[in-house]
C-alpha cells in the first residue's frame, strides 16, 4: 500500500525532527517559501579515499585534496506527495556532474551497487527552481508504506535512502527519541 | 458554454496563431536553401583549389598519382555524404510505414469484428427460419385434424336434425290423438253424469213419493188436517217441532274446506254465536286465531290473540259473542275482545308442589 | 478521451520562427530556424550548433538566452517563448553563448538520452497525477521509446498511438484523478503547482475560472490564462484542456495572466 503525505503532515514533522536535530547537535535548518517547509542541511568534508588500482589513481589523487560541500533539502514532492532529498554536490564551489557524484558515494567500485545510482537524476528543485539531483519519487511511497507506524516518517525516511544512496549520515544519537518507555 | 464553443474559439486562436507563427516559414526555409547552396558551393569551391594545389604540385612533382586518389577520395566523401541523407530519407519513410501499418491494423480488426457480427446474425436468422418451418407443419397437421372433426360433427348435427323433425312430428300426431281422446272422455263422462243426475232425481222422487205416501198413511186418520204445501228438505231438518217424528240424520263423509289455521296441532276450534261464519281456533302455537270463513272455499284471518305463553287447549265464546275464553297449558285462563282483539282479563292458577 | 484530433493536430503543427545570433565581436552571424512549439532546445538545435560549428570549444557549452535570461532546456518551446517574449515578436531572436554556462540556473547541455529519461520522468509524474501511474506501467519500452521518437521525428500519429491511452478514463472514473499541470506566474521561470481535480465535490466539470480561483493568493489574483500562444476560454472545461492542450510531456503549461 503506497502513503502520501499532506504538506501540513510534513511540515509538523519537520519541525519535531528539527529539534530532534537541535539536541543532538545536527546541523540541520528550516527554510521556508510560501507555507512550503523543507529542511537544509549543508555537509562539508574532504575526500579521504585509497586509491584501488592504478585505473582511478589520478582521479582519487585528485579527489583527495579537495573539499567536497554537498546541500541536502528534504522536502515534500508537489506531485508524488512523499519526503524526496534534492541535493547539490560542490567541488571547491564548482558543481560536480552526475557520473563524479557516484563516484562519490560509491565505496568500493562495484558494478552492481552503481546501479542503484540510476534512482538519481537530474531535476528541477520544485520551490527553487534551480538544477539540482534527486531521488525519483516513484518508488518511496510504496516503501513508505510498508512504515506507518513510525513516529516520524522523515526520520524513517532518512533513515532508509540517507547514507545508502546518497552518502546521507545520521548522527546514531536520534535512536534515544524512539526507545521505548 | 458548451464544449463546442470553447472547442472551436481555441481551435480558431491556434489556427491564427499557426498563420501569424508560419509567415516566416518560407524565408526560413529558403534561407536554409541558400546556406546548403553555400556549404556546397564552399566545399566544392575547397575541392577545387586542393585539386588546383594538387595540379600545381602534379605539374611540379609530376606525381598523377596522388591527384586521381584525392579525386577519388573526394567523390568516395560525395558518394558517401549521398548515402548517408538516403540513409535519413529511407528512416523516415520507414516510421511513415509503421504508421500506416497501424492503421491498417486497427483498420483489419474493425472489419473482422463487423464481419464476426454478421455471421453471428445470420447464423440466428437461420435457426429461426428452420422453428418456423417446423412449427408451421404442425399447425397444418393440426388444421387437417380439425378439419376432419368438423365434417363429422356436420354429419352428426344433419342426423340429429333429421331424427329431431321426425320425433317432432309424431309428437304432435300424439298430442292431436290426445286431445282427441280427452275431448271423447269429457264427453262420455258428461253423459255419465247426467245419467247420474237422472238417476238420483228419480231415486229421489220416488224416495219423495214413498216419504208422501207414508205420511198421508200416517195422517190418513187426521184427514182433515190441513196438508202442508210440499215442505223444504233442509228446513224439514231444522225446526221440526213434532215430538214422535224421527229423523236420521246425515254425517259428513265429504270434506268442504281444508286449511291449515295454525302452526302446529290445533286444540280447539269454536263458531262464533253472534257473527256469521267467524270460527276461533287455537293450537300448539299458543295463538288463538280468529277467522272468517266465506261461502264457497274461501277463509281470511280477522285476528291473531296472542298472550299465552303455552299451547292453547280450549276455547268458548260468552254468549253475547264479544269476548273469547281460552285455556292453556301455562296453567293460566285468559279473556280477549273479539272486536279490539285485547287481552282482558289472565287468571294466573299456581300449583304449589305438592 | 482526447480524441479531437483537429485540434490535437493544430496543436502539435505550431512552429516559432526563431533567429539565432552569436555574440561574437567580430561578425553577426545568424542562423533562422523554425523551432516546433511542443519539442525542447536540445532536440532541435543540431542545425545550429552545426553552423556554429567553428565558435564550439566544447560541445557541451552551448547555450541560448533571450535578453539575458537564459533559456531552459527542459521546458518545452512554446513555454518558454509564451513566458519570455511578451510582446510576441516575431521572429524570435535568440542569442548564442559558447562559454561562462550559467551552472546555477541551467542543466549541463543535455544530449538526447538525458532528454529522454527527462521526458519519461515527467510522464510518470503525470500519470501517476492522472491514474495513479497504473497507465503508464503498463506500457512497454518500446512504447515509451514511440513516443520519444514521435516526439524527436515530428511523427503525429506515431506520438498519438501510444498517448492516446495516457489521456484515457475508464468509464468508472470520471475524468482523471489530478491534473498534471504547471502554472507560470509573471516573475521569471517560478511555477505554482498544486493538486488539482477536474471535478468540483459535488461532481460538476471545473472550468479555467474555477482553476484561477484555486491559484489566487491574496497578493495576486490572475485573470487569464495562455498556453500554446492563446489565450485560453475561461469557460473551456479543465478536463477537455488536460486531454488536449496538455504538451507531449503530458503537462498543461499555463502562463497566468495578471491584471
Amino acid at each position: 500500500m503506497s502513503v502520501t503525505f499532506t504538506q501540513e503532515q510534513f511540515n509538523v514533522k519537520a519541525l519535531e525532527f528539527l529539534e530532534m536535530s537541535e539536541k543532538v547537535h545536527d546541523t540541520w535548518q528550516k527554510e521556508e517559501k510560501e507555507n512550503t517547509l523543507f529542511l537544509v542541511k549543508n555537509y562539508k568534508f574532504t575526500f579521504k579515499k585509497e586509491p584501488l588500482n592504478d585505473a582511478d589513481d589520478i582521479c582519487a589523487i585528485q579527489m583527495l585534496s579537495e573539499v567536497f560541500l554537498i546541500e541536502y533539502h528534504v522536502l515534500l514532492h508537489p506531485s508524488y506527495k512523499v519526503p524526496t532529498i534534492y541535493f547539490n554536490a560542490y567541488k571547491n564551489d564548482k558543481l560536480i556532474d552526475l557520473n563524479d557524484i557516484k563516484l562519490l558515494f560509491c565505496d568500493d567500485y562495484d558494478k552492481e551497487k552503481y546501479e542503484i545510482y540510476n534512482l538519481l537524476s537530474q531535476s528541477e528543485h520544485p520551490i527553487l527552481f534551480r538544477p539540482f539531483f534527486m531521488i525519483h519519487p516513484c518508488k518511496i511511497g510504496e516503501v513508505l508504506g510498508k512504515f506507518t507506524e513510525t513516529r516520524n516518517f522523515i526520520i524513517t525516511f532518512l533513515t532508509l535512502y540517507g547514507p545508502s544512496l546518497v552518502g546521507l549520515k545520521l548522527n546514531n544519537e536520534y535512536e534515544k527519541f524512539f526507545i521505548k518507555d | 458554454m458548451t464544449e463546442n464553443d470553447f472547442r472551436n474559439i481555441i481551435l480558431k486562436r491556434l489556427t491564427e496563431r499557426n498563420v501569424r507563427e508560419s509567415k516566416f516559414e518560407e524565408m526560413v526555409y529558403y534561407t536554409h536553401r541558400m546556406l546548403e547552396r553555400n556549404y556546397e558551393l564552399k566545399s566544392e569551391n575547397l575541392a577545387i583549389t586542393l585539386e588546383n594545389e594538387k595540379l600545381r604540385k602534379g605539374i611540379d612533382a609530376g606525381g598523377g598519382i596522388d591527384l586521381g586518389s584525392i579525386a577519388r577520395i573526394q567523390s568516395l566523401e560525395k558518394k558517401l555524404l549521398e548515402k548517408q541523407e538516403e540513409l535519413m530519407d529511407l528512416h523516415k519513410r520507414k516510421s511513415d510505414h509503421q504508421s500506416m501499418i497501424i492503421d491498417l491494423n486497427v483498420k483489419v480488426s474493425d472489419l473482422q469484428k463487423q464481419i464476426e457480427h454478421k455471421n453471428i446474425s445470420l447464423n440466428e436468422q437461420q435457426k429461426l427460419n428452420q422453428m418456423l418451418k417446423a412449427e408451421v407443419n404442425l399447425l397444418t397437421v393440426k388444421v387437417g385434424k380439425l378439419e376432419e372433426l368438423n365434417s363429422t360433427l356436420k354429419d352428426e348435427h344433419t342426423a340429429l336434425h333429421l331424427l329431431f323433425g321426425s320425433l317432432e312430428e309424431k309428437l304432435k300426431k300424439t298430442q292431436a290423438e290426445n286431445a282427441q281422446l280427452l275431448e271423447r272422455l269429457m264427453k262420455s263422462k258428461a253423459k255419465d253424469a247426467e245419467k247420474m243426475n237422472e238417476e238420483n232425481e228419480t231415486f229421489l222422487r220416488k224416495k219423495n213419493d214413498a216419504m208422501k205416501r207414508e205420511l198421508a198413511e200416517a195422517m190418513g186418520s187426521d184427514s182433515n188436517t190441513i196438508l202442508s204445501p210440499p215442505i223444504n228438505e233442509d228446513a224439514f231438518f231444522h225446526g221440526c217441532s213434532a215430538p214422535n217424528v224421527f229423523f236420521g240424520d246425515e254425517i259428513p263423509n265429504k270434506v268442504h274446506m281444508k286449511f291449515d289455521s295454525n302452526d302446529g296441532e290445533v286444540n280447539a276450534v269454536r263458531w262464533s254465536p253472534l257473527m256469521e261464519r267467524m270460527i276461533a281456533t287455537g293450537g300448539a302455537d299458543r295463538k288463538v286465531k280468529l277467522w272468517d270463513v266465506g261461502k264457497g272455499n274461501t277463509y281470511e284471518l280477522r285476528g291473531n290473540l296472542i298472550g299465552s305463553n303455552q299451547a292453547v287447549t280450549s276455547l268458548d265464546f260468552d254468549s253475547t259473542g264479544t269476548l273469547i275464553l281460552a285455556s292453556s297449558n301455562d296453567y293460566a285462563s285468559r279473556v280477549w275482545g273479539i272486536n279490539d282483539h285485547r287481552l282482558r282479563v289472565s287468571i294466573n292458577i299456581v300449583i304449589l308442589s305438592i | 478521451m482526447a480524441n479531437d484530433r483537429e485540434v490535437l493536430k493544430v496543436v502539435w503543427e505550431g512552429k516559432i520562427p526563431a533567429k539565432f545570433v552569436i555574440d561574437s565581436n567580430d561578425n553577426d552571424e545568424v542562423y533562422y530556424l523554425n523551432l516546433p512549439r511542443i519539442s525542447y532546445f536540445a532536440l532541435c538545435t543540431d542545425k545550429v550548433k552545426k553552423h556554429f560549428q567553428r565558435h564550439i570549444e566544447k560541445e557541451d557549452d552551448i547555450w541560448f538566452s533571450y535578453m539575458d535570461v537564459p533559456l531552459k532546456f527542459h521546458i518545452p518551446i512554446g513555454v518558454i517563448y509564451d513566458l519570455l517574449v511578451s510582446d510576441n515578436s516575431l521572429p524570435w531572436q535568440i542569442n548564442v553563448h559558447f562559454n561562462k554556462f550559467p551552472e546555477d540556473i541551467l542543466f549541463k547541455f543535455p544530449n538526447k538520452d538525458v532528454i529522454e529519461s527527462h521526458f519519461l520522468s515527467c510522464l510518470k509524474e503525470a500519470d501517476f497525477l492522472k491514474h495513479k501511474g497504473q497507465v503508464i506501467c503498463q506500457l512497454q519500452k518500446k512504447d515509451h521509446k514511440q513516443l520519444f521518437l514521435g516526439l524527436q521525428n515530428d511523427k503525429f500519429d506515431q506520438f498519438w498511438a501510444v498517448n492516446r491511452r495516457l489521456m484515457e478514463t475508464t468509464e468508472q472514473e470520471n475524468g482523471f484523478k489530478n491534473l498534471p499541470l504547471r502554472c507560470y506566474t509573471d516573475d521569471g521561470y517560478s511555477y505554482l503547482q498544486k493538486l488539482i481535480t477536474p471535478l468540483t465535490e459535488k461532481g460538476q466539470k471545473k472550468t479555467l475560472k474555477d482553476l484561477l480561483v484555486e491559484f489566487s493568493t491574496p497578493a495576486k489574483k490572475p485573470v487569464g490564462a495562455k498556453t500554446h500562444g492563446i489565450e485560453v476560454p475561461l469557460e473551456t472545461e479543465l478536463q477537455w484542456l488536460s486531454e488536449t492542450l496538455s504538451y507531449p510531456d503530458n503537462f498543461l503549461h499555463l502562463c497566468l495572466i495578471y491584471e
